[in-house]
């Protein structure tokens, strides 16, 4: 059950807020206990032999936590720890990455072994969120909580399948000893959010997807491409993948509201970063968050020599990758933004020493091409089915194999194509289904528009707090009053439409 | 604060884009396109043929692989039988053109079904039946189709309906209409007296650089293909009506991938649900897989005389199937 399903929308989500609003504020236990139920429904849907498996997790972890509050000496507990922790990743390891051990080790051992393995729902998103909480008690025992919040804090549907990694102090204190108020206050921005994230995943990723899956699929089947459709297909990428995630995580915090629950903001405009470490500080933040306090903090962080520094940068930007996805093009994903941030480490450490002055806008305008083409560079890694595909690619962008377009992207006798071929550009037979590239580009163009100079929906509700953590101030933002209902009202019919006749497109991060 | 004035605005805004959009539906109904001039016309035109003549008579129905690779001017005179193509474009999907088959059928008819192999995975309204083609036909050349819908088919097809579409059918009625998309050979003024196409060999059409094989005879039918419902639907109501059902394969451009074990079992697939509901299969398919330059655009038109030796291979398995159903003599 995807958020943006009808199944979702008209039936769980109804049913779900409405026992929460029949039931009573007091005892806590109930509002509680019915959002535990329906989330643990909620994964179950999927598929409910899985469901045994999450909760395993839960109890081993809880119990774990509850023996590491027990244990006061420290080398015990620090082993305690170091337990929990490889069993929760020996969990994710079996299931994420066994696959492509023996598939790499296959040639070197003669191995024969090719298990099925399904990766159950959200397996990487709990395990984090459950390490987290494992290390967090470990250096402070005071976080001891009950089964019910502590299984509240971890299944709870709007995070469960795809983030954001939430953190148990955030969130345990908001229903520990408080109620759970169903009130106009939550229900409004609640309601604006879930809108604007299914928005962006229904109206903008998901059409982009059908471009992107077309040039992706035709360069993995060995088609040579136009160089045209390799840059358009990865700028397709860069802006479905971020209406997507950020999509999605607008429909969490959106969805977290409904119950009075507040996330923390995961996606901060990332595409307007001027520089590749702020790119990664708006980007899925709470993932960045959790790698910086669980892995690069503990390697050493940047208390250490610059060599040293840059080790930790390249080790966890390449752990960074290889959550995302047990692949090699995900670990040269990752193993790419660890150069990027080492570079631009460098370039700040540099910089620093001979006292630059600063340069203004101008390097931020640059600087912000420069982290795009960075970026973009990036998802080819991260799309493509393998590291030949995404270096071939990477050379067709390059102009390796001409500046070709496609004679489909506009009449090559006309003033637009005689201005294409005036600038170097080559016509070639289309030798792949692209689509409409006049409804692409309209597409594509809303999409940047709303990139790169739109302030998100964080900001836009500025003014109703719909998550926790610092919202950047813009101008713009709405009161959620009449005007703002009608807009929010036409846009939820339109999205409503788009999710119903269009084929199920689960988000790109379930696959995480 | 949240106003309770935002909540009743959402409402509202849910309504209002509900009301509009219908008002929109409405207007587009009748207003012709140029999307669809071709097939509007051509469709009324053989409507005319149907209804001027009477039964007992071979209607050939199914796709542009049957208007293009079926004469029924020479199938007429092969067996005796008035004959007349109702065939028209596959795009507009097999609930759109069994209808059209349905309604102008009379007691007494044959219906000589020769769909294409993707009509078979083509049903009711849905998601996956629906298109630009069958969305702009019934809206503008047959919105008297929309009262025939089953409630399901009428919800898909208001969802389905893009909104360039309803901007261009809004545009068309206030403006009068966008007037005829006439191409060179899409024209229905070569459709004869028999509702055959007459230009198959002219000059004007293009022959592209290569035609694909992309037929889901080489794929193979899903496991419950969505067309079989609405032929069960259909041959039992002709059963009821009277009207006989006779069925046949398309032509199809000849390459290996249609002569493989799947291929070979979609064949199968099709001769047995046909039989299951007692409607012979004139032909095999492989007869019917037709030589590269027996075509001229896509894998499914031919050349005219490539179509009329294929009429006369079907005109040879119809024959004897005609005597034993009493409607010609055995010779």
């Amino acid at each position: 059950m995807i958020f943006s399903s009808p199944q979702f929308l008209f039936v769980f989500l109804p049913l779900a807020v409405t026992g929460f609003f029949l039931l009573p504020q007091q005892p806590l236990f109930w509002r509680k206990g019915w959002l535990i139920f329906a989330s643990l429904f909620f994964y179950a849907w999927w598929k409910w032999e899985y469901l045994a498996l999450l909760l395993l997790s839960l109890a081993a972890n809880f119990l774990w936590g509850r023996l590491l509050i027990r244990t006061s000496s420290s080398r015990p507990r620090f082993w305690l720890l170091v337990l929990g922790v490889a069993g929760n990743l020996g969990l994710l390891g079996y299931f994420k990455y066994s696959g492509f051990f023996l598939n790499t080790l296959e040639p070197f051992l003669g191995l024969s072994w090719n298990p099925v393995i399904i990766l159950p729902l959200a397996i990487s998103f709990f395990t984090f969120t459950q390490i987290a909480y494992l290390v967090d008690v470990s250096r402070n025992a005071s976080f001891r909580y009950s089964l019910l919040d502590y299984s509240f804090f971890v299944v709870f549907f709007p995070h469960l399948i795809a983030g954001p990694i939430v953190r148990h102090w955030e969130i345990i204190p908001q229903i520990r000893f408080r109620p759970l108020v169903f009130s106009r206050e939550n229900l409004g921005p609640g309601l604006a959010m879930l809108v604007m994230g299914l928005a962006k995943k229904t109206l903008l990723a998901d059409p982009l997807g059908r471009y992107v899956d077309a040039v992706f699929h035709a360069s993995a089947s060995g088609i040579q491409i136009p160089a045209f459709d390799a840059w358009l297909g990865t700028g397709a990428f860069a802006l479905q993948i971020y209406f997507d995630f950020s999509g999605y995580s607008d429909m969490a915090l959106g969805l977290a509201l409904f119950f009075g629950i507040r996330f923390p903001i995961n996606f901060d405009s990332p595409y307007q970063a001027s520089s590749i470490a702020e790119f990664w500080s708006r980007w899925h933040i709470s993932l960045t968050r959790f790698l910086r306090e669980y892995v690069y903090f503990p390697l050493g962080g940047n208390r250490c020599g610059l060599p040293a520094q840059c080790r930790n940068i390249l080790v966890t930007m390449l752990l960074s990758g290889f959550w995302h996805g047990a692949g090699w093009t995900f670990l040269a994903w990752g193993f790419l933004h660890g150069i990027y941030l080492v570079i631009h480490r460098l370039w700040v450490m540099g910089r620093q020493r001979l006292l630059f002055p600063a340069l203004g806008w101008p390097a931020r305008i640059s600087g912000r091409v420069l982290t795009l083409g960075a970026v973009l560079m990036g998802w080819v890694f991260f799309r493509a089915s393998s590291l030949e595909e995404a270096w071939r690619l990477l050379q067709t962008m390059g102009g390796a194999h001409g500046w070709t377009l496609s004679e489909q992207v506009t009449n090559t006798e006309g003033g637009m194509g005689r201005w294409w071929i005036s600038l170097g550009l080559r016509f070639v037979e289309p030798n792949f289904n692209a689509g409409s590239y006049t409804e692409l580009s309209e597409r594509i163009l809303v999409a940047a528009l709303l990139v790169f100079l739109a302030p998100n929906s964080q900001q836009i509700l500025a003014r109703y707090r719909p998550c926790l953590g610092d919202i950047r101030p813009s101008v713009w933002k709405i009161p959620l009053n009449v005007w703002s209902g009608i807009f929010l009202g036409f846009l939820f019919w339109l999205v409503t439409r788009a999710f119903l006749v269009a084929r199920p497109n689960p988000f790109i991060y379930f696959n995480f | 604060m949240v106003r309770k004035s935002f909540f009743w605005g959402f409402s509202f805004g849910i309504v209002a884009a509900l009301g509009l959009f219908l008002a929109a539906f409405l207007l587009n109904l009748g207003v012709p396109t140029k999307l669809t001039t071709w097939t509007g016309e051509v469709m009324a035109k053989k409507k005319v043929l149907a209804l001027t003549s009477a039964p007992p008579r071979i209607l050939v129905a199914g796709g542009s692989s049957a208007l293009f690779g079926i004469s029924a001017r020479e199938l007429e005179l092969l067996t005796g039988v008035r004959s007349i193509n109702l065939a028209c474009h596959a795009g507009l999907g097999t609930r759109v053109l069994l209808d059209f088959a349905e309604k102008l059928a009379r007691p007494g008819d044959v219906i000589l079904l020769a769909l294409e192999y993707e009509l078979y995975n083509s049903g009711y309204f849905d998601r996956d039946s629906l298109n630009e083609n069958n969305i702009d036909y019934v809206l503008a050349r047959n919105p008297g189709f929309l009262t025939r819908m089953r409630t399901a088919e009428l919800v898909w097809f208001f969802l389905m309906t893009p909104d360039k579409r309803l901007r261009r059918g809004v545009q068309g009625r206030l403006s009068g209409g966008e007037g005829r998309g006439i191409k060179k050979v899409y024209n229905a003024d070569s459709i004869n007296g028999w509702g055959d196409e007459i230009l198959l060999d002219s000059d004007a059409r293009e022959r592209p650089r290569k035609i694909a094989n992309n037929s889901l005879l080489a794929s193979g039918l899903p496991g419950q293909p969505a067309g079989f419902p609405l032929l069960n639907d259909f041959l039992v109501s002709c059963a009821r009506q009277n009207i006989r059902v006779l069925a046949a394969y398309p032509n199809l451009m000849d390459c290996p991938k249609y002569r493989t074990e799947i291929a070979h079992q979609t064949a199968d697939r099709i001769q047995k649900f046909f039989r299951d509901h007692g409607v012979e299969m004139a032909d095999s398919y492989d007869r019917c897989l037709k030589p590269a330059e027996d075509f001229f655009d896509t894998e499914y038109h031919l050349l005219s005389v490539p179509c009329l030796r294929r009429t006369r291979l079907l005109a040879e398995s119809v024959r004897p199937w005609l005597v034993r159903q009493g409607l010609i003599p055995p010779q």
